[in-house]
Parts: structure tokens; C-alpha cells; sequence
């Protein structure tokens, strides 16, 4: 049933700067083996994306508290849903990072009180507000990559792109904090993701 | 423009999670007929992962891999061979009446919030034939799952446990599951469940090379008075106690003091507070390690 191995995008594999595991399997292997309840599976698993599943919450959430909650539904979710995952539609770290994403942005738009974090959001940038994270403690490969990459879009595409992926902002609530047009906006987002994927050389 | 039209422009949107659930459905619909929409969702989705990635890595505190290492330890899963294990036994308790960790503080507790988000879980594996068929024991792990959330919130935020236990107590805290999750990621690691008279679930988790045991339960009713919960080896020898403890609400679990050594079994007695020498009342719960 495995089939044969899908090449995944360089992304998806520990890129330098995040070297994970002294003997080398590839994290869709580990699934596989998490599928079949293997709990010392799950706990390399875990080792290889925590500090990048947590980080990416903790960007759209802010709170340290709600972060390590959410990551923990996230993680339940990859021990619970192990044998859904299916190679074929990408790889082990755009699941698990797919699934972060949404359920971070699920707990924004439950959490209404979460929605006076928009003081602390609010229009923001791509890279000053990542040379403010405190916890910075690497700079990723994907960073640099994706800071350029940004500069390569309109501010306006910018703007919109980092509001939805990182503010967790609707498109309808994007349209309003900028002020446009909703239809603007969705043509915004599709032109500013299919710029940055041709500048990611990500195709699949 | 045309609908489809129109559906197509919401690719970065839907890759973006920038969707309502709405929204999200028809373009989920229009995906379903259109290769090429599929695989710009696909690319633009791989795309966010990138955005993902360049987030600034925060990397968890030990003590969160050791309350997720001890969460995943009793929380079933779809689909796998395991998992029909936890279909046994009876009741299933409703979402609602879960009760809440009496000591933790009201904002620490589960909120239906967080109640509906599991059960979107649920309701999210439901979708193809073989989910429905794993439906009935996986109702189960849901409640499991929210009792067990509740017990880890006392250990998630610090500012919490800082109000809840001394310095001591939270640092044998930390050590128990720590200790804990190192047991249930040993390789050689074997465990064996078995029902409590009196009610509840206990499952015996044990690893040779470790030379360590846990017991975990569900369901273990409260004593009342001046009675706890004693743990015990039982071999050829007689039985050597290995602890006690008294029941909090929904799931627990504990490391067993000392170390097997020739015992054959694993058993567990109610006694007075303080424990015994020797079990003075009937097992109400005893597994063989074999």
C-alpha cells in the first residue's frame, strides 16, 4: 500500500539549519509507523516539527498559553489521524504545518476574546515583526527564501497575504481592515500566493 | 464572470485559510470537478507551508512532550489494529457531563469551545466508510480525550501549576511524566488493559529494558474517607506494595514505585490511608505482565 515514494519538496525535508535526527528517516516514514500506534515513532516525529508547528501558531495567536493548547489539539490530531495521511497529496510537514495553520485560525475566529490581540496585530509587515519575536533563536532557511520572495510582491498583495496567513484574518475581514473592496482582495491574495509560488519554485 | 469563475479566484483565499465554512464548501465543490483548480489549491497550499515555515521556530518546553507523550499513551486511534481494544467496555459518557478538574482555575478547564473543536474532530472523521465503522469505540476516546485535556491543563501553563502545586510537588510532577512518557516510547514496551471491579478501566504499561511500570485508568471511581488506592507486585514471593495513591476525577495514571523484580502480576487493593504491608482487602484489579 506504500507504494512508491512521492518526491516531496525540499521544504518538507530538515533543511540545515534544522538538522533533526542523527539517523536519518524521512518524516512520512514516521507516520506511517505512528499509524501503527508507534509511540517512539510519534516522539522523533514530534522532535523533528514541534519548534515549527508551536512557532507557527505562536505567530498567529500570540498567547503562549492558547499556542501550547491549540499545539497540543494538533498534535492529538496527528497521533489520532496518522492513517489518513496520504503521501500522494504531499508531504508530512505540509499536513501537519496545513493543519496547524487551520486549527490556529479556528481558535481565532471562536475566541472572541482573542480578538483584542487585533491591538497587537495590526497591520503588520512581513520581516520587522519577525526581527521582534523575542524567541527568535534561529533564522530559518525558509525565512530568508520567503523574505525575499515577499519583497517580489506589491505592498498592497503583501499586506494582504501576511493579514490572512499570519493575522488569521478572513478575506472579508481583510477587505474591511484595508479598507477595499472584497473582490479586490480575493484577486489580491490569488495573484500575491501565485507570485510567491513561482518565486519558492514550488510546483507540484 | 461566471460562478466557476468566481470560484476560481478564491484559490489564494482557500490555500490562505481565509475562507468561511461556506465559502470553503462550494470551493471544495468546484475542486471536486476541476483537475486544474486542484492543483493550483495544491501549489498554493504548499506555498503556505512555506509561509509557515518562515515563522520564527519556538521550540516546547520538556514538560509539554512529556503531557502529550502521556495524553497520546491512552488516546486510541483511528483505524489502527490497537484501537479496538478501548471498544470493551460500556458507558459511553456524554461530552457535557465530563466533569471538570475541580482544582484547576475556570479559564484552564476545557471550554465548550474546546468541546466543539473535539467533536469537529469526530464529526471530521466520520466522512468515508471505514470511519463510520471505527464511530462507536471512537466516540469514546473523544471523552477520554476531553477528561484528559482537562488533567494536562493543570500542566500546560505554568502560571497555573504555579498556583496549584509547590515547587516540589510540581517538580515530582514533571518527573512522573516525564518518566512516563519515556516508558510508553520505550521500543520494547507492552501493555495489557483490564476492567476494575468497582467500575472504570486499568491498563498496565511496562517495559523490560526499562525496567519500569505504569498503571493508567480511566473512570476510577473516587474512594471516600479515609481509603486509598494501593498498588501492588504479586509474585511466588507474596505481593510487595508499589504505592498508593487516591483517585482523582477521569483519567489517571501513576508510575509504580520500585521495580518488578520476579512479580508476575500487577495488582491493585483499596486500603486505609497510608497504605499496607500486605493487601488487606480483595484485588480489584490484577493483570499478569506476561
Amino acid at each position: 500500500m506504500f507504494g512508491m515514494l512521492r518526491l516531496v519538496p525540499s521544504f518538507s525535508e530538515p533543511s540545515e539549519d534544522y538538522v533533526s535526527d542523527v539517523e536519518s528517516v524521512s518524516k512520512e516514514a514516521l507516520l506511517r509507523r505512528i499509524a501503527e500506534g508507534d509511540q517512539q515513532a510519534f516522539s522523533r516525529l514530534y522532535d523533528d516539527v514541534a519548534p515549527r508547528v508551536l512557532g507557527l501558531i505562536r505567530r498567529l495567536l500570540i498567547d503562549h498559553a492558547q499556542s501550547e493548547e491549540v499545539a497540543q489539539e494538533v498534535f492529538l490530531e496527528v497521533w489520532q489521524t496518522a492513517s489518513r495521511f496520504d503521501e500522494n497529496k504531499g508531504g508530512a510537514s505540509t499536513w501537519i504545518l496545513t493543519m496547524a495553520h487551520r486549527r490556529a485560525v479556528d481558535r481565532i475566529r471562536s475566541s472572541q476574546s482573542s480578538r483584542d490581540r487585533d491591538t497587537k496585530v495590526g497591520i503588520r509587515d512581513f520581516a520587522p515583526e519577525y526581527d521582534h519575536v523575542s524567541e527568535t533563536v534561529e533564522v530559518t532557511i525558509e525565512h530568508e527564501r520567503v523574505k525575499g520572495a515577499m519583497e517580489r510582491l506589491t505592498a498592497l498583495q503583501r499586506q494582504a497575504v501576511c493579514l490572512a496567513y499570519y493575522g488569521g484574518y478572513s478575506h472579508s475581514e481583510v477587505a474591511a481592515l484595508l479598507k477595499v473592496p472584497i473582490g479586490t482582495v480575493k484577486t489580491r491574495l490569488r495573484d500575491g500566493m501565485i507570485r510567491l509560488r513561482d518565486e519558492l519554485g514550488v510546483a507540484s | 464572470m461566471n460562478e466557476r469563475d468566481e470560484l476560481h479566484l478564491l484559490t489564494g483565499a482557500y490555500a490562505l485559510n481565509a475562507l468561511n465554512e461556506t465559502e470553503r464548501a462550494a470551493v471544495d465543490g468546484y475542486l471536486a470537478e476541476s483537475e486544474e483548480a486542484r492543483t493550483e489549491v495544491t501549489e498554493l497550499s504548499d506555498t503556505a507551508v512555506m509561509l509557515g515555515l518562515a515563522s520564527p521556530p519556538v521550540t516546547p518546553s520538556p514538560e509539554f512532550k512529556a503531557n502529550l507523550m502521556a495524553l497520546i499513551s491512552t488516546t486510541p486511534q483511528l483505524g489502527s489494529g490497537r484501537a479496538t481494544n478501548a471498544e470493551t467496555d460500556a458507558a459511553v459518557t456524554p461530552l457535557a457531563a465530563v466533569p471538570p478538574v475541580p482544582t484547576a482555575p475556570a479559564d484552564a478547564v476545557p471550554t465548550s469551545e474546546d468541546q466543539a473543536s473535539i467533536r469537529e474532530i469526530a464529526a471530521g472523521t466520520t466522512r468515508s466508510a471505514d470511519a463510520r465503522a471505527q464511530a462507536r469505540w471512537y466516540r469514546r476516546p473523544m471523552t477520554m480525550l476531553v477528561a484528559a485535556a482537562a488533567a494536562v491543563a493543570l500542566f500546560a501553563g505554568g502560571a497555573v501549576v504555579g498556583q496549584q502545586f509547590t515547587d516540589a510537588n510540581y517538580q515530582e510532577a514533571m518527573a512522573q511524566a516525564a518518566s512516563l512518557a519515556e516508558l510508553t516510547a520505550a521500543p520494547d514496551v507492552e501493555r495489557s488493559e483490564s476492567p476494575v471491579s468497582g467500575g472504570g478501566t486499568a491498563t498496565l504499561v511496562w517495559s523490560e529494558a526499562l525496567q519500569r511500570s505504569a498503571m493508567m485508568f480511566d473512570s476510577l471511581p473516587k474512594l471516600t474517607g479515609d481509603l486509598v488506592y494501593q498498588l501492588w507486585y504479586i509474585g511466588d514471593a507474596g505481593a510487595v506494595s508499589a504505592g498508593t495513591f487516591s483517585a482523582s476525577s477521569g483519567q489517571d495514571w501513576r508510575i509504580l514505585e520500585g521495580s518488578i523484580g520476579e512479580a508476575s502480576a500487577v495488582g491493585m487493593s483499596v486500603e486505609p490511608e497510608g497504605g499496607s504491608e500486605q493487601p488487606t482487602t480483595t484485588p480489584i484489579v490484577v493483570i499478569e505482565d506476561a
